[in-house]
């Protein structure tokens, strides 16, 4: 899963080096993989995550500007509302749909993006985000470089501050970009199909409004974002693969050498699957529903088995088993039965040979392939574990299910260090968003 | 922690801010009209700048009080 995230990284790193450069796909997927490589051999986790703040910096400074200046051209807030609103009512939508979120999630047909608020607070808020949040392997790997309990708990807290606040930077653009293209003033590359690449909207919006030197720092926050994200994504793989799997359960106890020679094999291999995985996502013109997609399939079953192994004692390995296999296989079933609308049968679904379901988009049928396989997987692993009889004692669970394992008490912090606090704080201001742009 | 993250950030940024502001104190007004005619190279950078100076002024501070 996190090699497909790593794959997109890399596909979207090499497609702006076409572009930009005027290379060749291939020689540039080549180039960026080996540039990522040596940068992971040489530094491994701790340059990884060094290298994450000094992308995340970048990338704030490289499209604060856009998000300025396209503001500006569109007139301020205000009038940006109004001109998407004609983009709205010129695509047989009600006039707000384009700058309210939750007015119109009444049903499917009522939106763009074809979901309704069922299956955007089940499919999307609670198992796709939960189970990135909670089960990603890049995400949890961060809190586990945390040097006390404390911060752990803070590291997904302090992270959701500027989360709330990239919106502005990336998705104020893209909206922008919206009202323009209506508007005639801006072109984005065709596929091979004719339709639009949707991938492109960022570069191209660089373009557009950046002169010469900014546009050298956007292209530069461009790229560290890419190289960040597939950087980050191997680092989580061979962590798993050396840590969890081989040195569990393939050559226990073996020497410190070993296990490093391991990851550095893991890595070659990581790297080499995400130029496969590159090559799959050039398929799509939209990353973002091929992510989900690849979430939807990983996550979101894995979420289920989280939930209920560390909340309930009486979940054994074979319901986790069995959960994992159906939760997947219920994915893969929803996804090979539907297929978004206008799309032929195939790569994007249905390739099952019946389609019993249409969606309006490709998002809403991820969401629901999501709660599909969540629930799935959830019933699977509840089922399977009362039916066989419990692996485990409960001293053996000790530290594996929260109800069985002893909390330290806090030690004694300012107020804005405690995890309790900040957590208000982030739930209070993600409300006032959601009532704002409601 | 043994290795003061601000140093590269502050390094990197007033290196990037600098550049920034030179070349637009230098560049021809031309090349605005599509930032709206505004010399964002100039105004930003100095933004940045001022960011990798702050950085750096915070490593080297820490680096004298132990």
């Amino acid at each position: 899963m996190t090699i497909f995230s790593s794959g997109i990284s890399l596909y979207a790193l090499a497609k702006l080096l076409e572009v930009l450069l005027g290379w060749n796909f291939n020689f540039s997927i080549g180039v960026s993989a080996a540039v990522v490589l040596v940068y992971i051999f040489l530094g491994g986790l701790t340059s990884a995550i060094y290298n994450e703040v000094l992308q995340f910096f970048m990338i704030v400074f490289g499209f604060a500007p856009l998000a300025w200046l396209g503001l500006r051209d569109a007139g301020g807030w205000a009038a940006l509302k109004t001109r998407l609103n004609a983009v709205a009512v010129a695509q047989h939508f009600a006039p707000g749909t384009w700058t309210q979120s939750w007015r119109h999630m009444g049903s499917p047909g009522a939106n763009p993006m074809g979901v309704e608020w069922f299956g955007l607070a089940m499919g999307l808020g609670f198992v796709l985000s939960f189970g990135y949040w909670c089960t990603d392997f890049l995400v949890v790997q961060r809190a586990m470089a945390a040097d006390s309990m404390s911060a752990a708990r803070r590291t997904p807290l302090v992270a959701a501050f500027p989360k709330m606040l990239f919106p502005f930077l990336v998705i104020l653009p893209g909206m922008v970009a919206i009202a323009l293209i209506q508007e005639g003033r801006l072109a984005l590359p065709a596929n091979p199909d004719g339709s639009h690449n949707f991938n492109m909207v960022i570069p191209v919006m660089l373009g557009h409004y950046l002169p010469p030197g900014l546009l050298g720092l956007g292209f530069t926050a461009l790229m560290a974002s890419f190289m960040s994200g597939m950087a980050g994504n191997v680092t989580a793989f061979n962590t798993v693969w050396t840590y969890d799997i081989y040195q569990s359960y393939f050559a226990p106890g073996r020497s410190d050498a070993h296990y490093l020679g391991m990851g550095r094999l893991a890595t070659v291999f990581g790297v080499l699957v995400s130029v496969a995985a590159a090559y799959l996502a050039a398929r799509y013109n939209n990353i973002m529903n091929l992510l989900q997609l690849v979430f939807a399939f990983v996550n979101a079953p894995l979420f289920a088995t989280f939930l209920l192994g560390m909340f309930w004692r009486r979940a054994n390995g074979h319901g986790a088993f069995v959960g994992l296999v159906l939760g997947t296989g219920a994915a893969a079933l929803h996804h090979g039965l539907t297929l978004p609308a206008g799309e032929p049968a195939g790569l994007k679904g249905g390739w099952l040979g019946g389609v019993l379901h249409t969606y309006p988009s490709e998002m809403a049928q991820n969401f629901w392939t999501a709660i599909f396989a969540w629930s799935v997987c959830l019933v699977g692993t509840l089922l399977v574990s009362l039916a066989t009889a419990p692996n485990k004692s409960d001293p053996e669970l000790a530290g594996l299910v929260y109800s069985l394992t002893p909390r330290p008490a806090p030690a004694p912090e300012p107020w804005y260090k405690r995890p309790v606090v900040l957590g208000v704080i982030v739930l209070s201001a993600t409300l006032m968003l959601n009532l704002i742009f409601a | 922690m043994n290795f003061d993250l601000r140093l590269p950030l502050g390094l990197i940024f007033s290196l990037f801010g600098a550049m920034l502001v030179i070349h637009g104190a230098l560049s021809d007004r031309a090349e605005y009209a599509r930032a709206l005619g505004l010399n964002v190279d100039l105004g930003w950078g100095a933004v940045v700048f001022a960011f990798g100076l702050a950085m750096l002024f915070l490593a080297f501070r820490a680096r004298r009080k132990p």
